[in-house]
Parts: C-alpha cells; sequence; structure tokens
C-alpha cells in the first residue's frame, strides 16, 4: 500500500512545487545553459556594444547600436570592428588604431570605407556616373545615401524609388533602370524560394545555393554601374545562366515528386496486405476476440 | 475454404510484390552511379601559363585558376569561393586569390587567409608532363594530420 | 518439387517435429489478441533498423568533414537511397512508440508478476539501450539539429554532483562535441548497443518461450495461479496454435506497422527531419531553439520546470530505476486482474497522463 502512495507523492510535491516556481526557474535554467562553452559565440557581447549600449552614452549612439541590430549586417554576424575595426574582446583597445581602428568615415571616405568588404560593387560604382560625381563635386549619392549607415537591409529593387532618386535627376532614368533590372530580379526571386523549399525538404542545394549567388552577387554588381545599356546587354547572359539552374530545380521537384509517388504505392501495397492477412486471420481464429 | 485459398493466393502475390518491390530498389542501391562528369582530364599546354601568372578555365562546367607560382610550381583550384560562391580572382602582384563579394582571400594553396570563408578551396590532382599539364576531375580530398582530435 | 526439398532439410534437421512441436502445438492463450503481438512487432522493427542500418552503412563516412555530404549523397544521388535513410529514420521513431505501447499493454496486463520479472527487466533494459541507440543515432548526420541536441544531452549529466562532469566527459570524450564524439558514438550506435540490444532479446524471446505467453486475466480469470512454487508452463489447452492462428495475428499488426510506416513517408516523409537538420553542423552558431526528439520531451521538461536541477536529474533516474525493478516493488500477489485493483490502475493512468502532458508542453514551450 505505502510504496504506491510514494510516486504520487513525490509527483504532487513535483507539480506543486513547479506551479509555484514556474518563471524565474526557466530563466535560471536557460541562464546556465548559456554560459556554457557553446553559447559563447550567441552570449558574447563585444566591447563596442557594451559602451554604446550604456547609459554613459548619447542617445544617438545607442540608437546606432538599435539600427545594426535589425540589419542584414547583424543577422550574418557583421559586427561593429568588421568596418570600424578595432579590437572587440578587449575595450581598452577597442579604438585603438594599433588595432586598426577607423572610427567614422568622412563624406568621401564613404566608398573607400564599404570597399573594404565590398570590392567589386566598389569598383563599378567608382566608374558609374554615381561614382564619378560624388569624387569630383563631392555631391550624388555613396553608399550610404541608398542603403543606410548601420540599418543596411537585404539590397533589392525596392531601393530604387522615387523620392530617393529624383533629388538630383528626373526619375524617369530610374524607372527605366527598374525595368531593366526586372526580369532577372524576378528570376532571382523564383530560384531563392525555390532553393528555400527545397533544402528543406531534404535536396541537396548547396551548389545551387552558390551558382545563384554567384549570379546574383554579379548581377548587382553590374546594377552599381548605373549603365542601362550595360544592364541591358549582359541580361542574357545573366538569364541563361539562371535557367540553367532552375533546370536543375525542376528536376529536383520531380525526383521529390518520384519519391512521393513510389511511398504512395508501397503505402497501398501494405494496405492491401492488411487487410488479407487480416481476413486470412479471422478465417482462422473463431475462439477468440 | 474457397475464401481461405483465395486469401491465400492474394496475400502470396502481394508479398511477392512486396518482396520485388523492396528486392529491386536494394539491388539498385548497392550500385553508386558513375560520376556525372562528361570528361574525366583536361590537358593544358604549360607554356599557355608563364611563371607568375595564371589561366581561368572551365571544367566540367566548374571554373578553374591553373596557377603557374614562382618557386612552387603548378597548381588547380576551384574558383567558388568557399563562403557563398562568388568566383575568386588571381591577384599576381600579391600572390593572392581574391574573392570580390566580401574581400576574402586565399593564399596559393587554396587556404584562407582572411575574410568570411572558412574552408580551403577544393583543389585538382595535376599531372605534369615535360611541356603538359594535365588535370584530373576528381577533387582531392586530403584529412590534414591533427584534424581528428579533440578541439577540432 | 516444394515437397522434396522440404523433405531433403527434414531427414537433415527433423524441420516437421521441430515445426509442429514450436509452432503447431505451441498453443497461446485464448487471451492473447492483436494486442499481445506487438512484443514480435518491436523485434521486425528492430530487424528493419537494422537492415537500413546495414544499407546506410555503405556509404556513410563517421567523419566530422565528410559524415554530412556522405548523409546527402546517400539520400541525393544513390539509387533509393532516399528510401532507406528515410525508413531508417522513420523507422527508428515508431519503433520507441511501438515499445511503449507494448509495455503500457504489459502493465495493464500485470504480466510482469512472478515468474515473468526477468523477461520485464530484460524488457525495459532493451527500450533503455534502444533509447541509446536513438541518441547516438542522431549525431551520425553531423546537422545542426543532432549536434546541438547532442551537446545538450550531454551536458545535462554534468549537473549531478561528483559523478556528473565525469559523465559528460565520458559521453562526449571530452570537453565539447568533437570528432571523437562522432567516433564514439558511432561504434556504440553500429555496434555494442545492438550487440546488447540483441542479447537481451534472446533473453526476452527464450523466457517467453520457455514459460509461454502470459493470459489475460480478464477472459481466463481461473487459470492464474497465485503465486506459482515451482516451474511450470501452461498448456492453454483451449488456446490456440501459435502457427498459423497466432502467427497470422503477429503478421497482420506487423503489415499496419509497415502501413503507418509508409503513410508517413508518404505525406510527411520530413516529419522527424526539422529544417536545422538539413544544415551542416556548425560549433559557433547556436540554433534558435534546441529540443530534443518527442520520446524525450517529458524528461527534459520535467528537468527544466523542477527547480532544482539535481532533483529534477534525479527524479527522471530514479523513475527509470523503478520501472526497471517494477515487478520487485509489486511483488505481493495481490492479483493480475487490473480491474480488481484501482490503485495500481490509477497510478499506471496517472503516471502515463501525466507524461502525455510534459511531452505537449515541452513541445510548445
Amino acid at each position: 500500500m505505502m510504496r504506491y502512495l510514494i510516486i504520487p507523492a513525490v509527483v504532487l510535491v513535483t507539480v506543486v512545487s513547479t506551479g509555484l516556481s514556474l518563471a524565474s526557474y526557466r530563466e535560471t535554467f536557460e541562464k546556465e545553459f548559456m554560459l556554457s562553452p557553446w553559447a559563447i559565440a550567441k552570449g558574447e557581447i563585444s566591447a563596442c556594444i557594451q559602451c554604446h549600449t550604456s547609459d554613459s552614452m548619447d542617445s544617438r549612439m545607442q540608437q546606432l547600436v538599435q539600427e545594426w541590430r535589425g540589419s542584414w549586417h547583424a543577422k550574418n554576424n557583421v559586427s561593429c570592428h568588421d568596418c570600424h575595426g578595432g579590437a572587440v574582446e578587449d575595450a581598452s583597445m577597442s579604438m585603438s588604431h594599433q588595432r586598426g581602428f577607423k572610427g567614422s568615415p568622412e563624406s568621401k571616405e564613404i566608398p573607400e570605407f564599404c570597399g573594404t568588404c565590398h570590392i567589386a560593387i566598389k569598383d563599378n560604382y567608382l566608374d558609374s556616373g554615381h561614382g564619378k560625381t560624388f569624387l569630383d563635386t563631392g555631391e550624388g549619392p555613396s553608399c550610404v545615401t541608398c542603403h543606410g549607415s548601420h540599418d543596411i537591409q537585404q539590397a533589392s529593387m525596392d531601393i530604387i524609388g522615387e523620392q530617393l532618386c529624383s533629388q538630383c535627376h528626373s526619375y524617369e532614368r530610374a524607372k527605366e533602370m527598374k525595368q531593366a533590372l526586372f526580369l532577372v530580379e524576378s528570376k532571382l526571386n523564383t530560384i531563392s524560394q525555390n532553393l528555400k523549399r527545397l533544402k528543406v525538404l531534404g535536396i541537396a542545394t548547396e551548389r545551387q545555393e552558390k551558382a545563384y549567388f554567384r549570379n546574383h552577387a554579379g548581377f548587382r554588381t553590374l546594377f552599381h554601374s548605373i549603365d542601362v545599356d550595360a544592364v541591358r546587354a549582359k541580361s542574357s547572359d545573366y538569364t541563361q545562366s539562371l535557367e540553367a539552374i532552375e533546370g536543375e530545380i525542376s528536376e529536383s521537384f520531380k525526383q521529390l515528386a518520384f519519391r512521393r509517388n513510389f511511398s504512395a504505392y508501397l503505402f497501398l501495397v501494405f494496405i492491401g496486405l492488411s487487410i488479407v492477412v487480416f481476413l486470412l486471420s479471422k478465417s482462422y481464429g473463431q475462439k477468440n476476440s | 475454404m474457397e475464401r481461405r485459398q483465395l486469401l491465400k493466393t492474394s496475400l502470396a502475390f502481394l508479398g511477392t510484390t512486396t518482396l520485388i518491390s523492396f528486392v529491386y530498389p536494394a539491388s539498385k542501391f548497392l550500385i553508386p552511379p558513375k560520376t556525372s562528369a562528361k570528361d574525366t582530364h583536361l590537358t593544358i599546354n604549360k607554356d599557355e601559363i608563364p611563371p607568375g601568372t595564371a589561366k581561368e578555365i572551365i571544367f566540367n562546367e566548374t571554373p578553374l585558376v591553373v596557377i603557374n607560382r614562382k618557386g612552387s610550381g603548378f597548381i588547380a583550384l576551384s574558383r567558388i569561393c568557399t563562403h557563398l560562391g562568388c568566383l575568386v580572382g588571381y591577384d599576381k602582384f600579391n600572390d593572392k586569390l581574391i574573392c570580390p563579394c566580401h574581400a576574402g582571400e586565399f593564399d596559393l594553396e587554396g587556404n584562407v587567409l582572411s575574410g568570411p570563408a572558412t574552408k580551403s578551396l577544393p583543389r585538382y590532382p595535376l599531372k605534369i608532363t615535360a611541356d603538359q599539364i594535365t588535370i584530373d576531375h576528381r577533387v582531392e580530398d586530403a584529412l590534414k594530420p591533427g584534424q581528428f582530435t579533440a578541439g577540432s | 518439387m516444394w515437397k522434396k526439398f522440404i523433405h531433403w532439410i527434414d531427414v537433415r534437421i527433423g524441420l516437421e517435429e521441430l515445426v509442429n512441436k514450436h509452432l503447431r502445438q505451441f498453443k497461446t492463450p485464448k487471451g492473447a489478441t492483436f494486442w499481445s503481438t506487438l512484443g514480435f512487432v518491436a523485434l521486425i522493427a528492430f530487424i528493419v533498423q537494422a537492415v537500413t542500418g546495414i544499407m546506410l552503412l555503405l556509404y556513410y563516412i563517421p567523419h566530422p568533414e565528410h559524415a554530412f555530404k556522405s548523409v546527402q549523397t546517400i539520400t541525393n544521388e544513390i539509387p533509393y537511397g532516399w528510401l532507406f535513410r528515410l525508413i531508417h529514420n522513420v523507422g527508428g521513431n515508431i519503433i520507441v512508440a511501438v515499445i511503449i505501447i507494448h509495455m503500457v499493454h504489459v502493465f495493464l496486463r500485470v504480466s510482469y508478476k512472478k515468474p515473468r520479472e526477468i523477461t520485464w527487466v530484460s524488457g525495459t533494459l532493451m527500450f533503455l539501450l534502444v533509447l541509446l541507440s536513438c541518441i547516438t543515432g542522431q549525431l551520425l548526420p553531423w546537422h545542426q539539429t543532432g549536434f546541438w541536441q547532442t551537446t545538450v544531452t550531454s551536458t545535462i549529466p554534468s549537473f549531478l554532483p561528483v559523478i556528473g562532469e565525469g559523465i559528460s566527459s565520458y559521453m562526449r570524450g571530452g570537453e565539447s562535441v568533437t570528432g571523437i564524439t562522432l567516433s564514439r558514438f558511432f561504434s556504440f550506435h553500429v555496434v555494442i548497443l545492438p550487440v546488447f540490444i540483441v542479447g537481451l532479446m534472446l533473453i526476452h524471446v527464450l523466457l517467453i518461450r520457455r514459460q509461454g505467453l502470459s493470459t489475460s486475466p480478464a477472459i481466463e480469470p481461473e487459470t492464474e495461479v497465485a503465486s506459482p512454487e515451482e516451474f511450470r508452463r501452461e498448456p492453454h489447452l483451449d488456446g490456440q496454435p501459435c502457427f498459423p492462428h497466432f502467427s497470422l495475428k503477429r503478421s497482420f499488426m506487423v503489415m499496419v506497422y509497415f502501413t503507418v510506416l509508409f503513410f508517413i513517408l508518404t505525406f510527411f516523409p520530413n516529419l522527424f527531419l526539422p529544417p536545422d537538420a538539413n544544415i551542416q553542423a556548425d560549433p559557433l552558431t547556436t540554433p534558435e531553439s534546441i529540443r530534443p526528439a518527442w520520446y524525450f520531451l517529458a524528461p527534459y521538461q520535467i528537468i527544466k520546470t523542477i527547480p532544482n536541477d539535481v532533483l529534477g536529474i534525479s527524479l527522471v533516474v530514479i523513475f527509470s530505476i523503478v520501472l526497471l525493478l517494477w515487478p520487485f516493488f509489486d511483488a505481493k500477489d495481490a492479483g493480475r486482474n487490473i480491474r480488481k485493483r484501482p490503485m495500481l490502475l490509477s497510478l499506471g493512468l496517472i503516471v502515463l497522463a501525466l507524461w502525455v502532458i510534459f511531452t505537449i508542453w515541452g513541445m510548445y514551450s
């Protein structure tokens, strides 16, 4: 008798104490896990962010960090020191020139600043009408004009807009460019979505993902030359490359359909077998339930 | 009894079908598919690549770069950057391979020097004769020593 | 032609006598319903795992640099590789469900009482080893899901005082999950655990054949001897022959198992392959939420919600030990009909209900 009561008693105590202490202990548990070695990558607070989010900073500085947090850079683990230099792990060296600290770039230094990583785009931009105007006069669009400085989002055709582009010239030119980009951009979007779907369904998409990115990056780089004719001329090459990827994608969808059909066939065969065996079993056993 | 016989026959039939439906895929499974590479080798002339220069070629739809490194001989590497897939280019002034998308840098062995990539560029085996270079389509799969210890 | 072949074998091994004694004359009791066949279904499920596992073994490479790619190659390039990989993946989950239902059935039939204690203990041990096979198996494809689930699972013992760190270190072969962990999980999954499981299976099946299947106290109340003092095998004179009657029941349940397997494969092939299972393991990137497999959600949720980690883990360990040795906890002969034992019935139902509740809670928390 007593031995049966032990287990329900333990269970009851557990449930009651659980109910009484739910929220805070879940936090403790998660925090303990977060402190374990593997979680350092996620929980690491950089020296830059630690200062720039503290209350001793003015609100503008704190705002910058917030903007960065929602950016495409942040999602891809590109942090303060990747652009501005300095030591990320050591607050005393976080703004040291010895550790490559660059500070905020002056307006005319912006293309070189962003071009430290985005080399090909910088080259095309400097050759373009936009780049030449900017270098000669100090006016005109630089990288941050269209992309922002900390709140950088994934680039898309939507950046080209009337309000932005008609600041210096008529929107007509920008509209023409947008139209020239349209076909290849739509293909790129469709491919990107399909590759995401295929990946979740178990297809090995690494090769196609790389080919897609290669084309995507090349096309975007080309756009920065702001040369509608060049874009139109190259569009057919890109379309061809992308069609090759689309071909492989549709092969993959066909393979998935084959897998479903074959599994469905086996499913039906076993339903048939289940029925036959059941009837056979019934025809033998009369005595049992 | 007739019913039982009918059921037994159906069972035999369905059972055989099921058996074949597993044996057939299993037997196909045992034979790995032939490589889809169209060509197994590509031969180019040595004199197409003077020392200190590189030649970009396409082999089985993969862009490669064959570099004639001063002092270390020829090497054939895939141009597909191991970060996101852009094509790296040979920088002869700095003896590096540079990716134009995010400034990834690789040395002339294909190892990552800096930038967002983490894996080395795939390397293709070469056979070098007096005046020709033959590239094999099978990527070198070298496991570096110490790769299997704790912390790797 | 067929008869000639059978005769040839019979002259050499006495096939006729074997079939008569062990299949036709071996009687199963009246109460041997379709539920009683679940043990056999578990055996078939294990064989399916072993066969598909061996096929995967032909192409799998147990090294961190190659494991993920080799599994992708099997799934996408080897002809019908997807079929055997998915059967192994889905089957690995179904076998756990089958074993759980089998154990619940045995519990509700109170079949673990004397003289069947060893059968229960060997069965529960097998269950624990199967769960260990699941844990070791999920690291092998070296994807984000498996890698991080293993990281969490191998860290849980470290909360225990004194021996905890040692256990975790032993499991992983180091401070964190690396190629060494993969190697040892591979050898456990492919050789060590199957050998022990097969050994336990032999004991389990030998005992069942020797003692006979247990009766259903609801259907045959008069046959249950209170506490046998000597070995006795019930003749079950008005039972059914094992072959073909009970064998057909077993075959039917096996067909149901395959039907369920292929139902899942057709309509929900990625049911047990979350999106992170398609991304190679990256020790530097922790996924948004790390959740264990469905059969571990209950213990995981229990450990998460109990304030004291040591208490939580100890509770789960104590529960497992009590489950393992249950026949000795319920040794007093209070009868095998669970309908006449409301305490036992409610205990069983409460534990089951709590398990279900914690599992669902774990799924959504």
